[in-house]
């Protein structure tokens, strides 16, 4: 079976207006596409053949897919719809990956109790140049873990994340991750149109949600866990019921890609925003929008409310980060690096003084908002090319993000030390979530993987 | 948290302009003590509650079948308490998952009720007033369970029965402890809301009937209206618990016309306090000579508005009631009649109904600051020399700008301790704080001399008032939500 990509996420599909020579524009690609086979060049390209698993090339993206139905074993038949599972196209690649795995809709390996896997963390302190791990890297690596358990380390604050589970079950980029506000799902979004639910504790799939035209950006959870919201290429943004599993609303408004959304803490404003360089407030039990704000020159690549939804922070490709008073929606504050990268993300931190903003200078910074200056900067992790999330930890200490060098990384709030570093993932890792009620970070990453990892922190009780 | 961001050039901290029309059929509306809400009575039996981030309505309180008269918000705005013609109370849940809300309770009477309002402490304890002049303490709580009538005590003689004239206004003073009734013969009549006893009672010379009553947040001031034309402003004296029992009643106490602290007035339990109050400040239009419908205090009593009866504008006047009651502005609100005025629990905002059924919300609209949009940029009001530091244009070298930037970031952060003025939501917190009363102010002002008279020994938690009031407490906690109900059909409203 063949599928056509006709469905690409500005955020998996490296929407680089300024760094990319024109050739490689996917966005380029986008306007003028319509229904013609789009390839994902940029993907590609910036991979820099640091990774395990990049080769010659021929690898889903830029081939036709071959799909295959799944066997309809013990497959809830609902998810019939979406059972197919991707024939790795190399041969030498389907060993690297855990076979099984490929001929089941969505399949959750319990690593923890499953040494064999080849997916499992490694704690490595900062290196670079990273290569792929072989075949005995698994041997080697649990020797290093045991190591390392038997000699009390000095660091007992040091996370020491490992990987829980491992899901797949979408079938192209994963491009956001959310966990609910109780902790207890993880919602991911990917270019495949399909936002599914999982359960956390068991790592199994509890729902999936259909009815996006085009692939989603972003996902965003209502502090009640009534609610999902879904940013999506086709221009607008579906709020889900939970209780339900069906559209509640569609926003409908942005005149190109959605590509961010976030609810107020009072859930009863969303935020979005978009290729159309705007930043929107809807009334969420309306579906109507009350406030448009010409925010930014180029798209609008996150926007987040604070912890009292009395303001509004937005970035976007204009390297820009600006805070609006949520009530009149004037302007309060820009906040600017003098080199103006590519904001990828931002986050408030938890009492909304500080703003986390990852940039595709392969950079993380902590600005302080009063003062409109940069505190702290992290650094370690490869962002040049997609819109790769950062967050603080769940225990907050740390600071976490998605990698390009498939990794995720994990620093100290503080020190800006490296703390861990997260390997498993074969490609690059753009969406990342930490567990608001326990020690639990997600992760996950593009076309060649596929898959969403959970991690615990093994040295949390 | 954005006020920290926001600045006011002119510091203005009274609305002066209106934000936002709500077209509905209410007679009046009233912010909730968060000032996330609006709820506004209509005079078809219903009432809406609005929500002000999205000025659209959020529940519809359905269930009265004639004119409602009054809305009144619990502490942490869960429960809405309406009063209707129809001789009903009834108290809503918000947190219910429906609209309308769930009805906790419908307290039915045997005469049209002019107000109703909660216990500013305990959500269970309404003052109702009736239309026939009667106020009545409606306890729904198991222990205290029952309904009792505010009565004068009558002494028999002429004199009496001619203050008994009817009840026209009823309210809770801000912290509960005591309920204020105006009459129509011109008397304020201060009673204990534990005891139901009169504690004192105040002639206002030449007020008429008494038409309404405002308190400022720390329930030291107090305004009236009456159908003289006249708001008065009173500093009110500490009225104590009718159980304790003091050497010397002094009943001729010297009036607190104009001290600015209260004198405690001792009291034994027999006696009622019983004297002219003298008013502070007189606000009126002196050139109209216009009635007032409604009068409000804003947030911290810096200000005092007034809804003038004039049956061809809208015009609200705003007094600075410290300030020698000096007029600071007239708010013109178009040519729709006011009906009544509520100020917002902490903006400088005002919802004022027009005679329509209209609600305009007034704000202070803040310039748009352009140099907000470039970063690193200062607006100035006017031109400053700048002076230049000795090096601020020397190249400095790479190495040394690195060294000091890394060194700038070995300061700690903190990213998760607050530490903004507690905004009215973390202050409500509290289980004992009102919205109405400031907690810390409430302590020093209100209670040192209850403090005094018992040696020290009586604290805040332990006055028999409040743990009256906190026994069998609401369920009016801080973190309840309102569901967000999906619109079902976008133009069913």
């Amino acid at each position: 079976m063949d599928v056509t990509q006709d469905n690409h996420v500005p955020r998996c599909s490296t929407p680089l207006p300024h760094s990319l020579p024109a050739v490689e524009q996917p966005m380029v690609q986008h306007e003028n596409s319509g229904d013609v086979e789009i390839q994902n060049i940029g993907h590609q390209s910036h991979m820099n053949g640091d990774s395990a698993t990049v080769d010659d090339g021929s690898l889903m993206p830029d081939t036709g897919i071959d799909m295959e139905d799944a066997p309809a074993s013990d497959r809830p038949s609902a998810l019939k719809e979406e059972s197919m599972v991707i024939e790795d196209v190399t041969p030498d690649h389907r060993e690297n990956r855990s076979s099984p795995a490929r001929h089941d809709d969505f399949v959750i390996q319990d690593v923890a109790s499953e040494p064999q896997s080849t997916s499992a963390p490694l704690h490595v302190p900062n290196t670079e140049n990273h290569t792929a791990p072989p075949e005995n890297f698994m041997l080697q690596h649990e020797q290093d873990m045991k190591v390392e358990e038997k000699t009390p380390t000095s660091q007992n604050n040091t996370p020491a994340y490992q990987v829980k589970f491992i899901m797949s079950g979408h079938t192209r980029s994963v491009s956001s991750l959310k966990f609910s506000p109780d902790g207890t799902m993880l919602a991911s979004a990917a270019a495949d149109k399909l936002i599914k639910i999982w359960d956390c504790e068991k790592g199994e799939l509890l729902d999936t949600f259909e009815g996006h035209t085009e692939g989603i950006s972003d996902i965003a959870w209502s502090s009640d866990c009534e609610y999902l919201a879904s940013a999506s290429d086709d221009k607008t943004i579906r709020i889900w019921s939970m209780e339900t599993g069906e559209t509640a609303k569609i926003l409908k408004g942005h005149t190109n890609f959605v590509f961010c959304v976030n609810f107020n803490p009072k859930c009863n404003l969303l935020v979005s925003g978009g290729f159309d360089e705007t930043v929107r407030v809807w009334d969420v039990a309306r579906a109507k929008p009350l406030k448009n704000l010409p925010a930014h020159s180029d798209p609008v690549t996150a926007v987040t409310f604070n912890h009292d939804g009395t303001l509004i922070a937005s970035c976007a490709m204009d390297g820009l980060i600006r805070l609006w008073d949520t009530e009149s929606g004037q302007c309060l504050k820009t906040l600017a690096d003098d080199d103006n990268p590519i904001c990828s993300h931002i986050k408030f931190s938890p009492n909304s003084k500080y703003i986390l903003a990852s940039t595709q200078d392969s950079t993380i910074r902590l600005w302080n908002i009063q003062s409109s200056r940069c505190v702290k900067t992290y650094t370690g992790h490869t962002n040049r090319t997609y819109s790769v999330f950062c967050d603080f930890a769940p225990s907050g200490e740390y600071i976490v993000s998605g990698s390009e060098d498939s990794r995720v990384y994990i620093w100290h709030l503080q020190d800006r030390q490296i703390a861990q570093v997260l390997e498993g993932h074969r490609d690059a890792v753009i969406a990342i979530a930490s567990n608001p009620t326990r020690p639990m970070i997600a992760s996950a990453s593009v076309e060649k993987d596929l898959t969403i990892h959970v991690w615990v922190d093994t040295n949390e009780p | 948290m954005n006020t920290n961001l926001l600045s006011n050039p002119f510091n203005i901290t009274y609305p002066t302009a209106v934000q936002t029309s709500l077209y509905s059929q209410a007679s009046f509306s009233k912010f909730d003590p968060s000032g996330r809400f609006v709820a506004a009575g209509c005079p078809d039996g219903s009432a809406r509650v609005w929500d002000l981030d999205t000025k659209s309505t959020v529940r519809w309180l359905e269930g009265h079948v004639k004119a409602v008269t009054s809305v009144d918000w619990s502490r942490n705005s869960r429960y809405v308490l309406t009063s209707s013609k129809d001789w009903n109370v009834v108290v809503w849940d918000l947190a219910s998952e429906t609209d309308p809300p769930k009805r906790v309770v419908t307290v039915r009477f045997d005469a049209p009720i002019a107000s109703a309002s909660f216990h500013p402490r305990n959500s269970q304890i309404l003052l109702v007033l009736l239309s026939v002049g009667e106020a009545y303490i409606v306890d729904l709580r198991k222990n205290h369970r029952g309904r009792t009538e505010l009565c004068e005590p009558d002494d028999g003689d002429e004199d009496s029965r001619q203050r008994n004239a009817a009840i026209t206004v009823a309210r809770f003073d801000p912290s509960g402890k005591h309920v204020f009734l105006g009459t129509s013969a011109g008397y304020v009549a201060i009673f204990n809301s534990r005891t139901k006893t009169m504690v004192a009672r105040h002639r206002i010379a030449g007020a008429g009937i008494i038409k309404g009553l405002d308190f400022t947040r720390n329930g030291r001031r107090l305004v009236t209206n009456s159908s003289d034309r006249t708001l008065r402003q009173f500093i009110l004296p500490t009225y104590p618990s009718p159980t304790f029992s003091y050497a010397a009643p002094n009943t001729d106490s010297p009036l607190p016309s104009s001290s600015s602290s209260p004198i405690p007035i001792p009291i034994d339990e027999t006696q009622v306090i019983e004297y002219e109050l003298e008013p502070i400040n007189r606000f009126n239009d002196p050139i109209n000579k216009v009635a007032w419908h409604a009068m409000c205090f804003s947030p911290e009593g810096d200000w005092l508005a007034g809804g003038a009866a004039d049956n061809a504008t809208h015009k609200i006047y705003i007094w600075d009631p410290q300030n020698e009651g000096q007029f600071a502005s007239a708010l013109d609100g178009g040519r729709e009649p006011l009906a009544h005025v509520h100020w917002h629990p902490t903006k400088p905002m005002i919802a004022s109904t027009t005679n329509r059924g209209n609600i305009l919300i007034w704000h202070c609209p803040t310039p748009e600051r352009w140099g907000a949009f470039a970063g690193g940029f200062e607006e100035v009001d006017e031109n400053v020399e700048y002076e230049e530091r000795e090096d601020e244009f020397d190249i400095e070298d790479e190495s040394a700008f690195a060294l000091r930037k890394e060194r700038m970031e070995e300061q700690p952060v903190d990213v998760f301790s607050f530490d903004d003025p507690p905004s009215s939501s973390t202050e409500q917190t509290n289980g004992h704080s009102t919205p109405h009363l400031n907690h810390t102010q409430s302590h020093t002002h209100l209670h040192p001399q209850h403090d005094q008279i018992n040696g020290g020994s009586r604290s805040r938690d332990e006055d028999e008032d409040y743990v009256w009031a906190d026994d069998d407490p609401d369920d009016d906690y801080t973190g309840w939500r309102l569901k967000v109900l999906m619109e079902e059909d976008e133009d069913m409203r």
